[in-house]
């Protein structure tokens, strides 16, 4: 009898195991300070980054990005530009000058081989993000996608939002990214490391190494104003973004 | 991978891949019959031995024909549909929440398609009806038996799919057989894993219609939340797999060995009487 009733106990510790262990696994963490950003550029701000194939050094294409006042408010618009193989994108992402939450995206994409024309527009209001879409100017039925609590930031305005960030050795941060293209949201971890100095196109800056944890990414900020993103590498190293022209604005 | 259709799941089995599977289930197939072994030796049959094999062999090519179905057309809709709530209706961006219900539906779908498979086994093995005679332990032994070939069915054809991609990317790249190990290591878990819930199910139901509901119940949160699980532990690096690896064939183990415990005690009941 006992020894049925520790049979059954078994089953049960196994379920009863998992169904503990759930919230401690899940990120059950102590509450971070408040995140304070602080944008480093001025309107007028331009950048361009030559992308290419880390090992073959063949350059892929660039990524252009601009900053302007939002004529409407008193917030930006941050735009950028990448002409890659198999993809020419545009974003326009408005965000507010104090904690550049997003209100609205325009994106517009030429994707693959067919040249799929893709044209978004992102309205952040509301506590959700309503996206109306076209591919090849037909639209398409895209659900929309309920904001998260605390800070949020538009996947299309990531870069930014790291060049804004108090970026310090062992500074740490997790970010809610919304990926308005996918209708999906996410937590994207950031980890700095310690300073390294990297030599671009654009000349030599001693930057800020931050690892976009799990994502096989990393961004390399400048340590000083204004934060330019000086270098920049996906794919887990294979494709490589190197600052060639930045003007500050006047 | 081509989740999306039955032709689309199928299409990734290559002769590799699926040789490679049926060796892995023959294995975890063979090492059960081995562990539960005593249950065969005591009392009359309850109908000839090639029965059995029959509804075994009918189980397990009905989980194997139900997987691309089950999945390409319940289980991928219901988990985008999943995908989609919640997104539009939790208001957080952590993966670990958005996930749960997503990932727990592979087991709402996958634990019944297996005791389907599992019961449309039982009638050429003979053991529909109670009244087929035969000690009550050794009838339960045999409806375990078809019920883990569907579980061994199901981990089979979906370890094929899963390693027919990896085998023929994995033996071109620099790392060899050592590059496949992880995926072998975790499908060879998997295939207990599918074993023994699909063993467990049918252990219950043959007792009853309701412990056997109430089972599956169980078994389809702990099916989900091994995958949930998995998926959290789940990074970049040696040690995270080496983590996720462990972690899967620990639950599939214990439960096997859950199982075999079940099955032996019931084999001593009925030799005690």
């Amino acid at each position: 009898m006992v020894k049925r009733k520790l049979g059954k106990l078994g089953g049960l510790i196994v379920v009863l195991g998992l169904l503990v262990a759930c919230p401690a696994l899940s990120g059950c963490r102590p509450k971070a300070p408040p995140l304070v950003l602080t944008p480093p550029w001025q309107a007028g701000e331009f950048s361009r980054l030559d992308v290419s194939d880390s090992t073959t050094g063949g350059r892929l294409g660039s990524w252009d990005t601009e900053v302007e006042r939002d004529p409407a408010g008193g917030g930006y618009v941050l735009s950028m530009w990448t002409n890659l193989p198999g993809a020419s994108e545009h974003s326009d992402v408005t965000v507010s000058a104090a904690d550049l939450a997003p209100s609205l995206l325009e994106y517009q994409g030429e994707v693959g081989e067919a040249k799929t024309m893709y044209v978004l527009r992102a309205a952040y209001a509301g506590g959700k993000v309503t996206i109306t879409a076209t591919k090849d100017g037909v639209g398409q039925p895209v659900p929309t996608v309920k904001l998260p609590k605390g800070l949020y930031f538009d996947n299309e305005q990531f870069t930014f939002v790291l060049r804004a960030l108090p970026l310090a050795e062992g500074f740490q941060a997790t970010l809610n990214v919304i990926v308005t293209k996918n209708a999906t949201k996410m937590q994207i971890s950031v980890v700095v490391g310690a300073a390294e100095s990297v030599t671009v196109p654009a000349g030599t800056f001693s930057c800020w190494p931050v690892e976009l944890v799990g994502l096989g990414q990393k961004a390399w900020i400048a340590v000083d104003d204004p934060h330019q993103l000086v270098q920049y590498s996906s794919g887990s190293g294979a494709i490589i973004s190197k600052l060639t022209e930045f003007r500050p604005g006047p | 991978m081509v989740w999306d259709s039955p032709g689309g799941i199928l299409g990734q089995i290559g002769w590799g891949g699926a040789v490679l599977t049926l060796g892995l289930t023959a294995v975890v197939f063979a090492l059960f019959l081995l562990a539960t072994r005593p249950a065969l030796r005591v009392g009359p049959a309850p109908a000839p031995l090639w029965r059995l094999w029959l509804g075994g062999l009918v189980s397990f090519g009905a989980a194997a024909v139900l997987f691309p179905p089950a999945l390409a057309l319940v289980q991928v809709p219901l988990q985008s549909a999943l995908g989609r709530w919640t997104m539009a209706n939790l208001a957080t961006a952590n993966q670990a929440i958005l996930m749960l219900p997503v990932v727990l539906a592979s087991g709402l779908v996958q634990e019944p398609v297996k005791l389907l498979s599992a019961l449309a086994g039982i009638v050429p093995a003979g053991l529909a009806r109670r009244s087929d005679g035969g000690p009550a332990h050794l009838v339960l032994w045999r409806a375990v038996v078809v019920g883990a070939a569907a579980g061994a069915g199901f981990g089979a054809i979906e370890a094929a799919v899963v390693l027919s991609p990896v085998l023929g990317t994995g033996l071109a790249a620099s790392g060899g057989v050592f590059a496949l190990a992880p995926a072998v290591i975790e499908r060879f878990s998997a295939i207990i894993f599918h074993l023994a819930t699909a063993g467990l199910v049918t252990f219950a139901w043959s007792r009853s219609v309701g412990r056997g509901l109430v089972a599956l119940g169980a078994l389809i949160l702990v099916h989900g939340f091994l995958n949930y699980f998995a998926l959290l532990i789940a990074r970049p690096g040696l040690g995270a797999v080496l983590a996720t690896e462990t972690f899967i064939a620990l639950v599939s183990v214990t439960l096997v060995a859950y199982l075999v415990s079940l099955l032996r005690r019931e084999a001593r009941k009925g030799t005690d009487s």
